[in-house]
């Protein structure tokens, strides 16, 4: 079974400001765009719950919040309430959270840029090298 | 049925059993009172629980059993014999073989219990007192000798005493700790035992179903002593190893029991959570028949029970989420072959099982509560319950949706047999829908019921559909409402009622696009489009379709295809329009204006350049495209740049609200600097009003923008999509001390705080941000630019509009839109403005020359044409230029045409032609650009006109004047005045002519009188016998006249000096006699510049002239220098005698003009603005109202004339008339044809050359003819020269000649007088010696200008004089000679009379020399004058200076004027001879 995942970040006004797709090795590419669009979807969705959780823990790793039919969607909520969720449809809490963790570290750094508003897309591609790379560690590779 | 701790119990067949029975059940009771700990093994915690158990009869059957809950742990064996005797003989033995049953049974234990009455301890005290051996101690020691803990005696069990409940206490106790104790070991044995059973796992012969069996018994057994949570683990556990196992066969190690899960699962029975343990299924695992389901199933369900045990019901859901996940994913691991459906028909079942499940609890619990009420879901404590709940019918609800699809029974689609099959086939996998008792529908009977038709499925879906949408509405949990709505939409859609699906779908498209997940939002904008094209909504489907087509986010082919559907329907609208907003379509990025300035002018060709970027996904054309403009005119009085800020800005942000915002934001991020700038400068007047410090002062500009080096200016684009969090604006205050200005307090204002910092969540309804983005408010496009069939590529356009300048005013670009058919595409707000002028400027026509524009030549005027911005309404063509002009200005062609573009361009073109009509001329003028001036040389003609020289203005003079008349020509009187000749011809001088005339007249006759100044006297011999008379008193006179010649010295110095202009001879006639009755003797004197003639008229009793008897004239001889015309008047104060050639002798005096041999001199012309004519030209434009221009041509002369009038040589007939032609230009001129005629003289012959005669610039020609006058001709005669000017021009091939004519007047054609000298001795004439010189004058005809002495005499004084020293004329030069008046006046050619003086005269010189002058001048009375006055005054004798006056210039011949005497030196041997020249 292949464990693909989808990361994003979504920003204060509910927009998305990062995502990426991990997939292992043998995923296939079919139907890739209808794959964005359901991810984006359940990420979406998720963000209801991820508001709800965010505030019955002082955890900034929330694990799993929502299931959508053979998909898991994990949180996790920075301390600038930017809201990371992870896709996933395979259980690997502890990669995730590593993952989280990482990529946390990598957001406040390029959110410390002086040409990085706050709420924007991310487009680095420092960033998504570096989100790539953790993603290849913790949950693909 | 619940699980207990199972205790046997046995007693003694000779007890009573009920006793027994009812002391059993006793001891549960005590037992469950009792709390006892259940001390765990390695270090786990103690755990405390009242232990239920049952008491049932001792049997070999429940001996034998070996499983955890069912076996007994403890056995009890009543007896309540007290008597020696019975034990011995039977109980005994009783006790004996249950002891060795149980013996043969490990891990129990067991106790006797030996029921001790009162009454019985009574009897035994009072029948024997001695104590001996009871029955407890009997058995105490029979049976229990190591373990004296196994025997309780208790007391009185039936009644209620203190011994007794001790007793029981105690029993309970010990039979509690005994029992638990048991357990403890039983059930570590049994752990080891499973532990064990764990290690085999990897052995082939080892069962997953049997260990669970094996191990499910230690959570049966943890359950029954109420310790849930090991019990859980214990599934946790088995469920964990399971998904391992699952997981390691997806690693490729595939466990080989595992391989029984593998085969087609037939049954998809739902779990059942109303039993406690679903027996069904324990078995079918026991059996090893189970499937992968009934496992999964099994344990969930056991977790479920377990879990609602503890209360922990969110824990249910939240492993309900896993385990369905979980199964879903294990069957697909292990490739479990699986009919599709079914296993969303176990989802569906299993949510719905839960779901009920956890109803029925919370039921349970309300109905303890009471607080009942009609929907258990929303009761529910727990929001995560509830919320679970409702994600549990999401699932359930998905699950459904899905079936539905797999069967068919989607609206839409027919319902095969294919799916009818699939239908029978899942439901016969479901199995049947039990009864069970308190629940009314079995999740399964529901699925069933749904399945079985398409209403029913549509009722069953929605009906899941609105409870999971309320329940997450009521939580707020809205992007979960959307998304079921999103599927509900799409429900609605099938089933063919669009309008049911809009809502939701608007609600979805609006969340996502507040959300701003463009990828969600595109899918979602396409179902809403598809919804619309259901519900034909066109305009709503426009909307969409344009917003899908410009959307990036879907593939291009999906674009095209939206951007087809747009172009298709846009025609559909019917009377409607749809207005939208460009921005998704595409962005106006700058304006340009070509040339690159915003002052334009009217009606000039400028462009206006939009620079578009285009996001269509192909090429779109547009209908037009438009700019909407604001038009200020110029009388509306407002300047825009004045217009204040505020004012703008309401008006402004009225027209579009929805801007508002996101300009001030934006303007307030821009001006920000301003604004505090501004509150820093106006600090002292704003402080002392709290409230005006407050008031808010928005500081936007609405100033222009200005445009930079190429005329662009970059527009700002307001976002619409994303709502924006930033304050509209910030307001800066500050207030400052009144006295020493510092900052007291600074601060900023927000005025729209609250809802700025309102909490915004995912549940705030985005009101209308989607219907703001679309539309827009049209402007009026009343004054607009507008530009047809635009084609829009994608990427950047360059749209090229032409600036509207048919207007006056100031424009400002408010808005552009694009039509496409009945759309169009709208950016409400061209921002920052941009804003243009249009100035208009009046057609002009300028018309110029050259400083010299000479009359008579062919030369070139310059006429500048610019139509300004005058647009011609009717037609371009018509552009005829009129000229209208004086018949003397002749326009003859075009020479040059050249066109001036504003731009200093200036290229030739084609020369227009002239067309010339009756009284004016045209040209058709070229079609140019505007703005374009017209550049015309035109070849012009300024015809002459004649010169006239009247000779009235001379008479006139010589009635006034004394001093003698001149011949010269020179004299002003003869010479021409060059009048100006003011277009009509016929113009008389003005009377200034004449008094400029006079002065110039006096010059010159005084300066001719300067040479008589020979002073003495001089003895004249004359023919009549009374001048001798008179001439004899003259010596007497002298003494007087000298006295009085030094009066009229001072007095003339005098008048002089206040006055030092020339003195005015008018003057002087013009005082009336003052003393007419002097007498004087006729007598003359000529003493140095005075000639003083007296002339006694006492003789004359008659007087011929109307004149007044007594006249004293005095001629003054001083001599002037000869002063130019425009002479000043400061050199000729002072008197001096200067001579010159030309002006030494009298005017009537013979000089070498009269024979034509030297040109007169010519006096300079007085070029004074007279000599300029001036011409009106009338030009008419055809544009407009300024129609008609007139401008002026002034033209110089381009020749003055002269004439002179002289003898030739000793004919008095023959005379000749020369005309000098002065170029009084700075250009050669050529003449042509000259012409002389004489209007009674025929007699004329040419003395002229050549036909043409060049005069150079400032150069002068003669043209002379020889006039031949008989006797009797007239006087005067009018002549006329005229001669054509020839001028050349480039562009006509011939020469252009116009007519110069100099019409003027000649007169005295035949001499008054003939003087004749004749030298005595004239063969012998010898130097030094004295000779007589006759002088004969000869009288021709009439002199009717002389007076007539009363003897009816004229006198005529004669001088002779020389000036070069030749000649020494002794006794008297001059004399009085008297002709008798004419008698016959009619024949005045018989007339002749002569009369011969003779004077003494001796040659100084030898050689050829010419005779003395002989000066003539007529002698007159004089006339009573101021000087006669002064004589009087001074009683002086009475002696009145006659009065002289000259002949004019051809009144008088001189014979001998070439004679030259031969005049032989004196000694006598030189012979003379006279030559004749």
């Amino acid at each position: 079974m292949s464990a693909s995942y989808y990361f994003a970040i979504v920003g204060h006004r509910d927009n998305p400001v990062f995502e990426m797709e991990f997939n292992s090795s043998r995923s296939s590419e079919a139907k890739r765009d209808d794959h964005k669009h359901l991810n984006q979807f359940i990420a979406h969705a998720a963000l209801d719950l991820v508001d709800e959780y965010m505030w019955n823990t002082n955890n900034m790793y929330l694990r799993t919040v929502d299931k959508f039919n053979e998909w898991f969607t994990s949180a996790f909520v920075t301390a600038s309430n930017m809201r990371f969720i992870m896709l996933h449809d395979s259980k690997n809490e502890d990669g995730i959270k590593s993952f989280f963790h990482d990529v946390y570290e990598v957001y406040i750094k390029h959110s410390m840029n002086p040409f990085y508003e706050i709420n924007s897309p991310i487009k680095s591609s420092a960033f998504e090298k570096k989100v790539q790379f953790y993603g290849k560690r913790h949950l693909t590779g | 049925m619940e699980n207990k701790a199972t205790l046997t119990y046995s007693f003694s067949e000779s007890g009573d059993e009920n006793l027994f029975l009812t002391l059993s059940t006793r001891l549960c009771d005590t037992l469950s009172n009792q709390t006892v700990e259940w001390r765990q093994t390695y270090g786990r915690a103690s755990h405390q629980f009242q232990l239920k158990v049952k008491i049932l009869p001792l049997a070999t059957a429940l001996l034998e059993r070996t499983d955890l809950v069912t076996r007994p742990y403890f056995h009890i064996f009543w007896t309540d014999c007290n008597d020696l005797d019975q034990y011995r003989s039977t109980i005994r033995t009783e006790i004996s073989s249950w002891v060795n049953t149980l013996k043969n049974y490990k891990d129990t234990e067991w106790m006797i219990v030996v029921v001790a009455g009162d009454i019985l301890s009574r009897l035994t005290k009072a029948k024997l007192p001695i104590p001996r051996m009871s029955i407890p101690d009997k058995v105490k020691s029979d049976f229990c000798s190591k373990n004296p803990e196994r025997l309780h005696i208790l007391h009185d069990p039936t009644k209620e005493t203190t011994k007794s409940t001790e007793s029981w206490t105690a029993l309970g106790l010990k039979v509690a700790n005994q029992t638990v104790r048991c357990m403890e070991v039983v059930v570590s044995k049994y752990e080891e035992r499973v532990r064990a059973e764990r290690e085999r796992r990897n052995e082939k012969s080892w069962d997953f179903c049997s260990y669970l069996i094996l191990q499910e018994e230690l959570a049966f057994m943890y359950e029954m002593l109420g310790m849930f949570s090991p019990a859980l683990v214990q599934y946790d556990e088995l469920d964990a190893m399971f998904t391992q196992y699952v997981l390691n066969a997806n690693a490729g190690d595939i466990a080989h029991w595992l391989s029984r899960f593998s085969e087609p699962i037939k049954h998809w029975h739902s779990m059942l959570l109303w039993k406690r343990i679903d027996g069904d299924a324990r078995r079918s695992i026991l059996e090893g028949q189970a499937s992968i389901i009934d496992i999964r199933n099994y344990l969930f369900t056991r977790l479920c029970h377990l879990l609602f045990e503890t209360g922990k019901l969110t824990e249910i859901t939240q492993r309900m989420h896993i385990f369905l996940h979980s199964l879903s994913t294990e069957i697909a691991i292990l490739e479990i072959t699986v009919p599709s459906g079914a296993i969303d028909c176990w989802v569906f079942m299993c949510c719905l099982e839960l779901v009920g499940a956890l109803c029925r609890k919370s039921q349970l619990q309300n109905e303890t509560d009471n607080t009942a009420t009609d929907n258990p879901c929303f009761d529910m404590s727990n929001e995560q319950l509830v919320l679970e709940n409702a994600s549990l019918w999401n699932i359930a609800r998905l699950k459904l949706y899905s079936l539905g699809e797999l069967c068919g029974l989607m609206p839409g689609i027919v319902t095969t047999s294919a799916h009818l099959q699939i239908v029978v086939d899942l439901l016969a996998g479901m199995g049947e829908g039990e009864e069970r008792g308190d629940v009314a529908t079995s999740p399964a009977l529901v699925l069933r019921e749904a399945l079985s038709s398409k209403n029913n499925f549509q009722k069953q879906y929605f009906e899941l559909s609105e409870l999971a949408m309320g329940t997450f509405k009521h939580m707020g949990h809205f992007r979960a409402v959307r998304c079921i709505g999103n599927d509900m939409a799409e429900f609605y859609l099938k089933l063919g009622e669009p309008a049911q699906a809009e809502n939701y779908l608007i609600d979805t498209v609006r969340m996502y696009e507040a959300d701003g997940w463009p990828l969600l939002l595109a899918k979602a904008n396409k179902m809403l489009a598809r919804c619309y094209k259901k519900m034909i909504n066109i305009r709503k489907y426009l909307r969409l379709c344009y917003s899908l087509m410009c959307d990036e986010m879907i593939s291009q082919e999906e674009r095209i295809f939206y951007c087809d559907e747009f172009k298709s329907l846009s025609t559909d609208l019917g009377d409607d329009t749809l207005a939208l907003n460009i921005h998704p379509l595409a962005s106006v990025t700058s304006i340009q204006f070509i040339p690159a300035e915003t002052s334009l002018r009217l009606n000039s060709n400028h462009h206006i350049v939009v620079t578009i970027n285009s996001n269509a996904p192909k090429p779109m054309t547009f209908q037009s495209l438009q700019i909407s403009l604001d038009h200020l005119g110029p009388d509306d009085g407002i300047e825009p740049h004045n217009i204040p800020d505020v004012i703008s800005l309401s008006s402004f942000f009225s027209r579009t609200s929805e801007d508002e915002a996101d300009v001030k934001s934006l303007l307030s991020r821009n001006f920000s600097h301003n604004s505090s700038a501004y509150n820093s400068l106006q600090p002292f007047r704003r402080h002392k009003r709290y409230a005006s410090t407050t008031s808010s002062r928005e500081f936007m500009s609405n100033q222009p923008a200005e445009i930079n080096d190429e005329g662009r200016i970059d527009l700002i684009h307001f976002q619409h999509s994303k709502p924006s969090k930033f304050p509209a604006s910030i307001s800066l205050h500050a207030q400052r001390d009144l006295q020493d200005g510092a900052l007291a307090w600074a601060g900023i204002t927000c005025r729209h705080a609250n809802d700025l910092l309102r909490r915004q969540d995912s549940s705030q309804s985005q009101v209308d941000k989607h219907r703001s983005t679309m539309s827009v408010t049209m402007e009026t496009y009343e004054c607009c630019l507008t530009t047809r069939q635009v084609t829009l590529n994608p990427g950047m356009n360059r749209v090229k509009l032409n600036a509207k300048t048919d207007l006056e005013g100031y424009f400002t670009l408010q808005q552009l839109r694009m039509s496409l058919h009945k759309t169009s595409f709208v950016l409400p707000r061209i921002y920052p403005l941009v804003s243009y002028q249009v100035s208009y400027l009046q057609p002009k026509v300028f018309m110029d020359h050259n400083e010299d524009l000479i009359s008579g030549i062919v030369q070139h005027i310059n006429i500048a044409v610019n139509k300004g911005d005058y647009v011609n309404p009717d037609q371009e063509s018509n552009s005829t230029l009129s000229f209208k002009t004086p018949p003397s200005v002749r326009l003859l062609c075009v020479t040059k045409c050249s066109v001036a573009t504003p731009d200093e361009d200036v290229s030739e073109i084609e020369k227009p032609s002239l067309v010339t009509s009756s009284d004016e001329t045209s040209i058709n003028l070229p079609s140019t650009s505007l703005h374009a001036t017209v550049l015309l040389k035109i070849a012009c003609l300024c015809l002459t006109t004649p010169y006239v020289q009247k000779l009235d203005v001379r008479k006139r003079h010589r009635r006034t004047h004394s001093a003698p008349p001149a011949t010269f020509s020179r004299s002003p009187k003869s010479a021409p005045r060059h009048k100006p000749i003011v277009e009509s011809p016929p113009n008389p001088s003005p009377p200034s002519d004449g008094d400029v005339t006079d002065s110039i007249v006096v010059h010159s006759d005084v300066a001719n009188g300067s040479d008589v100044t020979n002073g003495g006297d001089v003895a004249i011999t004359t023919s009549e016998p009374t001048l001798d008379v008179k001439q004899s008193r003259l010596s007497d006179l002298k003494d007087s006249i000298k006295k009085s010649r030094n009066n009229f010295k001072n007095k003339f110095s005098r008048a002089k000096s206040p006055k030092p202009a020339k003195p005015r001879f008018d003057d002087w006639p013009t005082v009336p006699p003052n003393d007419p009755d002097v007498i004087i003797t006729p007598s003359l004197r000529i003493n140095g510049d005075l000639i003083e003639v007296t002339l006694d008229d006492n003789d004359v009793t008659q007087p011929v002239a109307p004149s007044p008897s007594k006249i004293t004239e005095t001629v003054s001889m001083t001599s002037y220098s000869e002063m130019t015309s425009s002479s000043s008047d400061d050199e000729d104060c002072k008197p001096v005698l200067i001579r010159k050639h030309s002006s030494t002798l009298p005017r009537h005096t013979p000089s070498k003009s009269d024979v034509g041999l030297t040109i007169p001199p010519v006096t300079s012309a007085t070029s004074n603005s007279s000599s300029q004519i001036t011409y009106d030209v009338t030009i008419t434009t055809p544009w407009g109202d300024a129609s008609t221009v007139t401008s002026q041509i002034t033209c110089k002369r381009p020749v003055e004339f002269t004439h002179s009038w002289s003898f030739a040589g000793t004919d008095v007939v023959t005379r000749i008339l020369t005309v000098v032609v002065e170029n009084v230009t700075s250009s050669a001129l050529t003449l042509s044809e000259p012409k002389l005629s004489l209007s009674n003289i025929k007699d004329i012959t040419s003395l002229n050359g050549k036909k043409f005669r060049p005069l150079r610039a400032l150069g002068s020609s003669t043209f002379a003819w020889k006039v031949s006058s008989s006797p009797f001709n007239s006087l005067n005669t009018s002549a006329q020269f005229h001669a054509d000017l020839v001028s050349r021009c480039d562009d006509i091939s011939d020469d252009v000649t116009s007519t110069v004519t100099y019409q003027f007047e000649v007169d005295n054609l035949r001499p008054i007088y003939t003087i004749a000298c004749s030298v005595d001795d004239d063969e012998e004439l010898r130097n030094g010696v004295m000779t007589s010189l006759r002088v004969d004058v000869t009288r021709l005809r009439d002199d009717p200008d002389h007076e007539t002495t009363s003897n009816g005499q004229q006198l005529l004084m004669f001088q002779v004089m020389d000036t070069r020293g030749r000649w020494a004329v002794f006794g008297k030069s001059s004399g009085i000679l008297s002709m008798p008046a004419s008698r016959i006046r009619e024949s005045t050619h018989d007339a002749t009379h002569v009369a011969t003086a003779t004077v003494e005269v001796m040659p100084l010189v030898s050689g050829s020399l010419h005779m003395p002058y002989v000066l003539l001048h007529r002698f007159m009375k004089r006339r009573s004058s101021e000087f006669d006055e002064q004589l009087s005054s001074t009683q002086s004798p009475v002696l009145k200076p006659p009065r002289l006056r000259d002949f004019e210039r051809g009144e008088v011949f001189y014979h001998h004027v070439a004679h030259q005497v031969a005049v032989l030196p004196p000694q006598s041997d030189v012979t003379h001879c006279v030559t004749e020249l």
